[in-house]
């Protein structure tokens, strides 16, 4: 055989660069040594990541001979990756959602069980938080925060339409809402073009006319779309929407642009989560209270919405000892209560300490506490297609409130498809 | 002499597959592999989580499966599903209004250039000036657009407000309109596309013969005449080029879109590409986004080829007329 020609054989040892580097780079994606504890973050924003880097600084500190490893992913790709490395290559902690997110996983196997974890830690968990982070009586999850949904409302604007005080009921709410239309005032801001706030009015309604265990049934696939207890939900609703309680540009809005409405005084009430705390400006910081939304039937036990971050161990994770040791120590009244300073959170270990000089952490606190059971959020309850059948479902209900009939059967129809294909 | 002939072209043959090789490996690796692959994908219900990727008509007990024309039907589960999909018809006739209402820019991008196509300082500044938002990317681009036409806030509320085309109390509610919402991202993915063309046009401009030009202003014809009848025809090289970006921009608007609308309100400005990444990424249907991707393939493809086809034919049958008589028109 001749020998090869020089282009011929540069480019054979090119090839096998390239195999090698190839062969490197899978290789060193992996991990490095046993001893490491990998922990896959998606506390990516700043005062998230703040938060979380200072959680594991106190863990290293008091176990020095751990190597820990923290690779921060963004958000929106952590949700699609986690699907990537939960099955082959997981790391040993990883933090996530509660809910049907998390659920998910459990029911396939890739959560490990640490109810050894919660027997030592479980007596400091409210009741709420408890529930949040099991499946079927064994425990998968360590909640890390959970925040509070309610109004935020303009005082001086219900002071102009004459409302006495917040409305603690149905009833008074629809007054509230006729009193501010008559200012000419938008009642409620609302900003869909991320369609997720528009949920919260459903998740609510429903919780307090139809109470959580039907909610979380509904949303479970448990109970039907078509169903008269949500049809009566969407009603009352549609009676919010035909008053002109709502902007007629939400769609246009993200959420940020709607809260403008109301520092600006055009709009008087929002119902959004707590982290709008930290964007009041200060101009108007004086002018904006706080209000659990109303209760629509009495006999209902109270539930709240409080959607909780937690973090859990993968069936596949290798340094399971080690992944113990981090979510006892992430447990602790101290590291919960650090954690959640730093990220402006409220933390679900009820004997950690809250700065309640902050008026909004305050009413949340009183009000998970008092809450006999918490939801996670329209989309963090139910199965990511059947959320977002649901959330662009209730934008167009809120444009064309009487095709509610064939939006109601289209999240049947989606959430019927998803029960088949899980099976 | 004989056998070193014979030889001579099996050793050729053997460097040229080897030369070829790294192109053909990446090639089949990352093109032609994840299009047939899509296409298996089309077929099944993955979740991006199972580790078994199985045809729908292939899993679970098929006893029931009473032929093979039933299960290959089962097997194109996701396409029957596609038929009855609103948001799938939303997407498709948003994707047709993109790519009747883009080419909007070509023709703007042509009257920019035959406007600017003279010499002198000042034009170069016009120039540079429109070339401006084809520098920027098109995300800057979209978020521009959605503050300008935001209701309460934004700039084009304002103006409208100021001419007294809006009464005082009214929003302007192009982005919030389940209908119109669509016209508002393909204007804004216009404004940088329209620079494009003229940038285009301009290089095509300055390629033209001179002395045909020149002949027929001697030959008297007036401005208009000579742009319809000698220039634009004389441009259509640039043309072609012009009319595959754009209808190529069209297929793959994407980007604006997610930062314009995300597809909202409620689906209504989704095209197949959105709709597709929304059902695969964020509703995890890998499957069934396949479905789409490949509707989107074949739409595509079939468009690409019947235009080259129709402009090939085009250019063999003008250079064939042309080569006679040149002068036979006058």
């Amino acid at each position: 055989m001749q020998p090869l020609s020089f282009p011929v054989r540069a480019l054979g040892a090119l090839c096998a660069v390239v195999a090698l580097v190839a062969v490197f780079a899978i290789g060193l994606h992996g991990r490095a040594h046993a001893g490491d504890l990998v922990i896959n973050s998606m506390a990516s924003d700043p005062t998230a990541k703040k938060a979380f880097d200072q959680l594991v600084d106190g863990f290293k500190k008091q176990n020095p001979g751990v190597n820990v490893k923290v690779n921060t992913i963004d958000h929106e790709s952590y949700k699609v990756q986690i699907r990537t490395w939960l099955p082959n290559q997981a790391p040993d902690v990883a933090t996530w959602f509660a809910g049907n997110r998390a659920r998910f996983f459990i029911d396939k196997g890739l959560v490990e069980p640490i109810d050894d974890v919660w027997a030592k830690v479980g007596a400091d968990f409210g009741a709420g938080a408890k529930s949040a982070s099991g499946v079927a009586g064994k425990m998968y999850l360590l909640p890390l925060n959970y925040y509070h949904w309610g109004f935020y409302y303009r005082k001086d604007l219900f002071e102009k339409a004459g409302i006495k005080q917040a409305p603690e009921n149905w009833d008074a709410f629809v007054a509230a809402v006729d009193a501010l239309s008559r200012q000419k005032l938008i009642p409620v801001a609302l900003g869909t073009k991320q369609a997720w706030p528009a949920a919260a009015w459903f998740d609510f309604i429903d919780m307090r006319l139809n109470g959580l265990p039907f909610h979380l049934d509904l949303l479970a696939g448990k109970a039907s779309f078509t169903d008269a207890k949500v049809k009566k939900t969407m009603a009352m609703w549609a009676q919010l929407v035909s008053k002109g309680a709502f902007p007629k540009d939400a769609p246009a809005l993200t959420w940020q642009e709607a809260s403008a409405l109301l520092w600006q005084g055009k709009a008087a009430m929002y119902l959004m989560g707590n982290f709008i705390a930290s964007e009041i400006p200060a101009e108007v910081k004086d002018k904006i209270g706080f209000f659990r939304f109303p209760t629509i039937d009495a006999t209902v036990a109270s539930a709240e919405v409080a959607p909780t971050d937690v973090i859990f161990i993968p069936a596949k994770a290798r340094n399971k000892e080690d992944a113990k040791k981090f979510l006892l120590y992430a447990a602790t009244s101290d590291a919960q209560a650090a954690y959640n300073e730093a990220n402006g959170l409220l933390p679900p270990n009820i004997k950690a300490k809250v700065d309640l000089s902050n008026p909004y952490r305050k009413a949340g606190m009183e009000l998970l506490s008092q809450a006999q059971g918490l939801s996670q959020f329209f989309d963090r309850d139910a199965d990511p297609q059947v959320a977002k059948a649901g959330m662009d479902g209730f934008v167009e209900f809120l444009a064309f409130p009487n095709r509610v009939d064939a939006i109601l059967s289209r999240m049947e129809v989606t959430q019927k498809r998803v029960m088949r294909e899980t099976k | 002499m004989k056998q070193r002939k014979q030889r001579r072209p099996v050793r050729q043959l053997r460097s040229a597959w080897l030369l070829l090789a790294p192109s053909l490996i990446l090639y089949s690796l990352y093109v032609v592999f994840p299009i047939l692959f899509t296409l298996y994908l089309s077929t099944t219900n993955w979740d991006g989580l199972s580790s078994q990727v199985v045809p729908m008509c292939l899993e679970g007990n098929s006893a029931d499966s009473t032929g093979l024309f039933q299960v290959f039907t089962r097997c194109l589960g996701n396409y029957s599903e596609l038929m009855t999909d609103p948001q799938f018809w939303t997407s498709l006739k948003n994707t047709v209004l993109w790519m009747i209402m883009y080419p909007i820019a070509a023709v703007v991008g042509l009257a920019f250039a035959l406007f600017f196509h003279v010499k002198g300082y000042l034009v170069s500044l016009y120039k540079s000036l429109i070339f401006a938002p084809m520098v920027l990317s098109l995300v800057v681009v979209g978020t521009i657009w959605s503050w300008f036409l935001q209701p309460h806030f934004g700039l084009a509320e304002f103006v409208l407000k100021r001419a007294g085309l809006l009464a005082a109390g009214e929003e302007f509610s192009l982005m919030s309109s389940f209908d119109y919402a669509s016209i508002g991202v393909i204007i804004a993915a216009c404004w940088p596309h329209a620079a494009y063309c003229m940038v285009l046009y301009l290089a095509g401009l300055s390629n033209l013969q001179a002395n045909v030009i020149e002949a027929a202003r001697i030959d008297g014809v007036n401005r208009w005449q000579l742009i319809w009848h000698v220039i634009i025809p004389m441009l259509r090289p640039a043309t072609i080029v012009v009319a595959l970006v754009t209808f190529i921009g069209s297929m793959r608007a994407f980007d604006i879109i997610m930062v314009m609308t995300a597809g909202g309100p409620a689906g209504s400005t989704h095209v197949l590409a959105s709709y597709m990444y929304e059902q695969t990424f964020q509703s995890f249907r890998y499957g069934y986004g396949a479905a789409v991707a490949v509707v989107l393939f074949v739409l595509s493809l079939g468009l690409i080829f019947a235009y080259l086809l129709h402009e090939s034919a085009a250019l063999r049958g003008a250079s064939g007329k042309r080569a006679p008589g040149g002068n036979d028109a006058t």
